[in-house]
C-alpha cells in the first residue's frame, strides 16, 4: 500500500455461490475524490461492501486506511457509508436516527446531539429534522442516510449509487455536497453507472466489468491508454472548405461533414494520426479558428472502447 | 472535530439493546406475541366462568406450567428468530456494522435486546393467569397458602427469565445462520421441545424446555412429573436445572460470538450480481 492510498486490495475476490462478484482485484485508490465505475453487475457495489466489512473476501485482501475492515472496528471512527439500499430507521425522526449513530460512533450523547444538528444542516434538511421519516420521499431519505454518514465527520465517505433514482436537483445537490466534503479534505469514494456524474466529481476513476478491473487511474491517464482510437472532432472556422480539401486527401480521414458556412465535422480512424496532423494543416490554411470541439468524447466513449 | 472515541463494552452492547427494543416495538408481531400471551389468562377465565369450582385450580398446577414454557419459547423465536435476520434483510444492519461498535457486541446487544424487551412479557403472562385465577379468590388458585403461592410467583419468573435468556440465545443465532429461522425454529420447537422433550427417558433433557419446566417443578406439575410412571426421576432438581440452562446459555453466546465475526451482514441472495 502507498502512502498515498486510502485503499488497497491485492487479489481480491468475491463469490456469491457460482457466480463472481469481483475477480482478482488489485488496485491501490489514491485520496480524493474517486469514481467506481461499471455497468449493473460490475462488482461496484460488491468493492464497497468488502470495503466496509459487510461481506468478507472469498480470496485476497483489502485495506481500508490500512486496516483491514473485517477485524478494525476502530476504521470505523474515520469512515462513513452509505449503502445504495433504502433502508431507515422508520419510527425515529432524522435527529434521533443520526444522532444515535453519531452515538454509535462514539461521540457522547451531548456532542452526537450537536453533531446531528450539524450533519442534518449539511443535507439542507433541517425543515424536517423533527418528523417521523415514513413518507420521505427517495432524496430526504437519501440526504438522511448521508447525515448519518457525516455524523462523525469521516476522513472517508463511501458512497453506494448515491444520486440512482434522484430528481435532477437532488443530484446537483450530492455532487455539490462531494466537491464540498473533497475541499474540506474528506475522500470520497462513490460508484456510479452513469458515466459523466462521475467525469464531472471524480479525480481518480476505478472501472470495472463484470467483476474486472477494466482500468483505474485519473481521466486523463485513462485516455492516454488508449492512444489510437475512432473519434469525431468539430471545428468551426473560416474556409472549412480548404480544411476538408487537405484533410480529403488522408487515408485516416473517414468522414467530412460541412456544418452552415464555417464548421466541419471530421471523422477518423486513427485519432493519433490526426491529432498529430491538424495543427501544421491549420497553420499552413492560416484560417482563424474559433473551436474545437469532441463531441462524443466523453467518459462514456471511453468506457465503450475500453470495453471493446 | 468532536472526540469520538470507541464506545466501551457496555455502552455499545446497551446502545444496540435500545435500538432493539424500540424496533421490537414498532413492529405488528409484538402484538401478535402479546396476543399469544393473553391466551394462558383467557384459559384461564374461560375456565373460571364455565368449568365447575377447583378446575381452575388444576388448569394453573398441570396444564399452564407447561403451556407457558411453550408459549414463552415462542414468543422468543417471534422476536429473537426475526430481528437480526430482519435488519440484515432490510439493510438496517448496515448502519451499526458500519460504526467502531465490533460485531461481537453487535450481536450480542441483539440478544440483550430481545432478552430485556421479552422477559417483563413473560413475567406479565405467568402471573397475569396467575392473577386472573385467583382474582376474588382466597389466596392465589392452586396453593394452599401464600408462602407456597409467592415460591410459584418466583419460580414463574425465574423460569420466564431463563427462557428468555437461552431461548433468545438459540433463536439469534438461528436468525445469524439461517434464511428462514421462525419456519426452522417452529419445527425445532416441535421436534425437539415437543417430542423429545416428552419422552419417558433422560434424553427428555435434551429438550431446554425440559429444563424450563423443572425450573417450576415440583411446586407445578409439569411433564416430568405428571408422564413419570417408572422410577426414573424425569425432572431436575431446581439447581441442577439452573446449571444445565446456564452451561448451554455460556455454549450458546460463544456460538453467537463467533458467528457474528464470521458472518457476512447482509443477506447473501440480495447482493447476487451486484
Amino acid at each position: 500500500m502507498s502512502e498515498e492510498s486510502i485503499i488497497s486490495a491485492v487479489g481480491l475476490s468475491r463469490s456469491y455461490g457460482r457466480v463472481m462478484g469481483l475477480t482478482d482485484l488489485t488496485v491501490d485508490i489514491p485520496t480524493g475524490v474517486i469514481g467506481l465505475l461499471g455497468p449493473n453487475g460490475a462488482g461496484k457495489s460488491t468493492l464497497l461492501r468488502l470495503m466496509t466489512g459487510m461481506i468478507k473476501p472469498s480470496l485476497g485482501t483489502i485495506r481500508v486506511l490500512g486496516q483491514d475492515p473485517l477485524s478494525s472496528p476502530d476504521l470505523f471512527r474515520s469512515m462513513g457509508f452509505v449503502s445504495e439500499d433504502d433502508a431507515l430507521y422508520e419510527s425515529m425522526t432524522p435527529h434521533e436516527m443520526v444522532s444515535f449513530l453519531g452515538r454509535a460512533s462514539g461521540l457522547s450523547k451531548s456532542d452526537a446531539r450537536e453533531a446531528a444538528h450539524e450533519s442534518i444542516q449539511k443535507v439542507s434538511l433541517e425543515a424536517v429534522t423533527n418528523r417521523r421519516m415514513r413518507g420521505f420521499s427517495k432524496g430526504m431519505r437519501q440526504r438522511v442516510r448521508i447525515a448519518a454518514a457525516l455524523v462523525h465527520e469521516p476522513r472517508l465517505l463511501l458512497l453506494d449509487e448515491p444520486m440512482t433514482g434522484l430528481d435532477p436537483v437532488a443530484r446537483r445537490d450530492i455532487v455539490s455536497l462531494i466537491e464540498r466534503l473533497a475541499a474540506e479534505g474528506v475522500s470520497v469514494v462513490f460508484s456510479s453507472h452513469i458515466l459523466h456524474e462521475v467525469e464531472a466529481v471524480a479525480n481518480h476513476v476505478v472501472m470495472l466489468h463484470r467483476g474486472l478491473l477494466l482500468a483505474h487511474g485519473s481521466i486523463q491517464h485513462i485516455r492516454d491508454c488508449l492512444s489510437d482510437y475512432a473519434f469525431t472532432l468539430e471545428i468551426r472556422m473560416d474556409r472549412p472548405r480548404e480544411l476538408a480539401a487537405r484533410l480529403a486527401r488522408e487515408a485516416y480521414v473517414t468522414s467530412l461533414v460541412f456544418e452552415g458556412e464555417d464548421g466541419i465535422r471530421v471523422g477518423t480512424s486513427s485519432s493519433k494520426q490526426l491529432v498529430t496532423a491538424l495543427p501544421t494543416v491549420l497553420l499552413e490554411i492560416g484560417a482563424p479558428v474559433r473551436e474545437i470541439a469532441c463531441p462524443g468524447e466523453n467518459l462514456e466513449a471511453l468506457f465503450g472502447r475500453l470495453l471493446k | 472535530m468532536k472526540s469520538a472515541k470507541r464506545p466501551s463494552c457496555l455502552r455499545s452492547l446497551f446502545l444496540v439493546a435500545g435500538l432493539v427494543i424500540r424496533e421490537i416495538a414498532w413492529t405488528r408481531r409484538t402484538l401478535v406475541a402479546v396476543l399469544l400471551l393473553m391466551v394462558p389468562s383467557a384459559l384461564a377465565l374461560v375456565i373460571r366462568s364455565e368449568a365447575p369450582p377447583g378446575t381452575v385450580d388444576t388448569y394453573i398446577q398441570s396444564i399452564f406450567p407447561t403451556l407457558f414454557v411453550f408459549i414463552s419459547a415462542l414468543i422468543m423465536l417471534f422476536f429473537a428468530g426475526s430481528i437480526a435476520r430482519d435488519s440484515m434483510d432490510d439493510r438496517t444492519m448496515t448502519f451499526l456494522v458500519t460504526r467502531p461498535l465490533g460485531r461481537v457486541r453487535i450481536v450480542l446487544g441483539f440478544w440483550l435486546g430481545t432478552v430485556v424487551f421479552a422477559t417483563p412479557l413473560l413475567w406479565a403472562c405467568g402471573l397475569g393467569t396467575m392473577a386472573v385465577a385467583s382474582a376474588g379468590l382466597d389466596g392465589w388458585a392452586g396453593f394452599p397458602n401464600p408462602e407456597a403461592a409467592a415460591e410459584a410467583r418466583w419460580r414463574i419468573m425465574l423460569a420466564g427469565l431463563a427462557i428468555a435468556m437461552l431461548s433468545g440465545a438459540y433463536y439469534t443465532w438461528m436468525s445469524l445462520k439461517l434464511k428462514h429461522p421462525t419456519v426452522l425454529g417452529v419445527l425445532s420447537i416441535l421436534a425437539v421441545d415437543g417430542a423429545l422433550g416428552s419422552v419417558q427417558a433422560n434424553a427428555r433433557f435434551a429438550a431446554p424446555t425440559s429444563s424450563f419446566e423443572s425450573l417450576l417443578s415440583p411446586i407445578f406439575q409439569t411433564r416430568g412429573t405428571l408422564i413419570s410412571e417408572s422410577d426414573l426421576d424425569l425432572t431436575l432438581t431446581q439447581g441442577g436445572a439452573l446449571q444445565l440452562i446456564l452451561i448451554e446459555l455460556v455454549v450458546m453466546l460463544i456460538l453467537l460470538a463467533k458467528s457474528a465475526q464470521k458472518h457476512d451482514y447482509i443477506s447473501s441472495a440480495a447482493t447476487e450480481g451486484s
